[in-house]
């Protein structure tokens, strides 16, 4: 029998294992003239099965992209870790994809933990773009004058934002389910409702309401106002903030965006005669509408 | 695993040497109904050696998930709130964290705690090991609006513990006047 110690490139299924004793010596110490160029912060891309040299942080501080079979380098010195996680300062020899990943990593928890920090560090980049806006505990009116108003994160989470004197409201789910209604009872599109069994956004009597408890799930809603009285919005702390009946030819639609974790209040003026569909539409509202029941299951 | 009474207290980090990170869950049931329910909101209050609330971003909750260190994180669920306290990441300035739930201030009518039953809070090791858990007692709470269920809090080096179920009837205004919370 034929014992070749080259392994057969040609047939591709053939696969030789190499045993790690006889194999690391050579791939672990690198030759001389290989030296410097293991211990340069050039990224790796590639497959590195050398551990980076301990006092050159250089390395360690590369991006590397690719995959390390070596320990982590951690940016803290060991006798700096506290001593009560021996188990956890372990090295941690084997597969560390992407280089950095702490070794908690492939715990559900720790992910879910990491996805909430990334969650909220996104919406909070999100808010820390936004220009600065008055608070509603600094504004008595919205008009075209003073046209926006932020609330805090808290203010958009409590109890029910109130928006008096308003005869229509629509809105629009973060699902872009979008719905509308009247102040007398007239509906279109979809209502969302919320686990508690009250709407998202609805009237109750004739204040038209927003179930803040829930405000993650609107996306934003509008609410016109066609008489001749103002229009009042109030919060779960008292403050209050009135916007103006229409004048001039133009009428103020209040519109109640969510950005992150706050609410933002805008007065945004359209013309007196516009009817709702109008307004909708100016607004880029499509009423989504509830399939039939159908045959499924019968 | 120990069950605590109202008002009584449990070495954490005294008693499990290494322990810097635990996950406190808040659960409930409510009475189920078709109409509108009561909606209980759990929240955490990073408080100072004074007792107050820091700041309002020292504040944890489904609409502000990490605090401003990012040493409490919510981790909200449908059926178990749990709020996540990376006790090594606590600034030297906060003195307790403390776990309480309101009903939702709702317009339409908010209802109390006497919907609730089985309340608990319970502290777990990152692991998911239970430490300590206090089961609040559900009779006789038709007024409340609002319920602190425990704190965790500073002694000396460690974390304590503290189970409290201590009930609220001017809901969530009645706990931020007594924090220092700006609603």
């Amino acid at each position: 029998m034929n014992h070749s110690t080259s392994p057969r490139t040609d047939l591709v299924f053939l696969r030789r294992r190499i045993k790690p004793g006889s194999a690391q010596p050579a791939a672990v110490q690198p030759s001389a003239a290989q030296a410097p160029a293991a211990a340069s912060p050039a990224p790796s891309a590639g497959l590195s099965l050398g551990r980076p040299s301990a006092p050159t942080t250089a390395p360690a501080a590369a991006p590397s992209s690719g995959l390390t079979l070596g320990r982590p380098a951690s940016a803290q010195p060991a006798a700096a870790m506290p001593q009560s996680r021996p188990s956890q300062a372990a090295p941690t020899a084997g597969l560390v994809l992407g280089g950095g990943a702490p070794a908690s990593s492939s715990n559900p928890r720790a992910r879910m933990l990491a996805a909430q920090r990334e969650k909220s560090k996104r919406e909070d980049h999100e808010v820390g773009l936004l220009f600065p806006a008055p608070r509603i505990e600094d504004v008595y009116e919205l008009n075209l004058v003073q046209r926006l108003l932020r609330l805090t994160p808290l203010q958009s989470a409590v109890g029910t934002l109130v928006v008096s004197g308003s005869t229509a409201a629509a809105w629009e789910s973060v699902r872009r389910v979008t719905g509308g209604q009247t102040v007398d009872g007239h509906k279109a599109g979809t209502p969302v409702m919320t686990s508690g069994n009250r709407e998202l956004v609805g009237y109750h009597g004739r204040d038209a309401l927003i179930t803040l408890r829930h405000v993650r799930e609107l996306r934003r809603a509008i609410f016109i106002n066609r008489s001749s009285a103002a229009m009042g919005v109030r919060l779960f702390s008292g403050d209050t903030v009135a916007l103006p009946p229409a004048a001039d030819g133009a009428q103020i639609v209040l519109l109640v965006h969510r950005i992150g974790n706050v609410l933002e209040l805008r007065a945004e003026p359209v013309p007196r005669d516009w009817q709702d569909q109008q307004i909708w539409q100016e607004f880029d509202f499509t009423m989504t509408h509830q399939a039939p029941s159908s045959a499924y299951g019968r | 695993m120990a069950t605590l009474v109202a008002g009584a207290n449990a070495a954490l980090t005294a008693e499990n040497p290494g322990l810097d990170h635990v996950v406190v869950g808040m659960g409930w049931d409510i009475i189920p109904s078709n109409g509108p329910q009561a909606e209980l909101v759990p929240f955490a209050v990073m408080c100072d050696a004074g007792g107050q609330a820091v700041s309002n971003e020292h504040l944890v909750f489904f609409n502000q998930l990490v605090s401003a260190d990012a040493s409490v994180t919510f981790v909200g669920d449908a059926d178990q709130e749990q709020i996540d306290v990376d006790l090594a990441r606590v600034p030297a300035e906060i003195s307790k964290i403390i776990f309480l739930a309101y009903v939702d201030p709702e317009f339409r009518g908010q209802g109390t705690f006497g919907s609730v039953r089985s309340a608990h809070i319970r502290v777990a090791t990152a692991e998911n090991r239970e430490l300590v858990r206090f089961d609040l007692a559900t009779t006789g709470l038709e007024a409340v609006t609002a319920m602190i269920f425990g704190e965790l809090y500073r002694h000396r080096d460690d974390w304590k513990f503290r189970a409290l179920g201590q009930g609220y009837r001017t809901g969530l205004a009645g706990v931020a006047k007594d924090y220092g919370i700006s609603l």
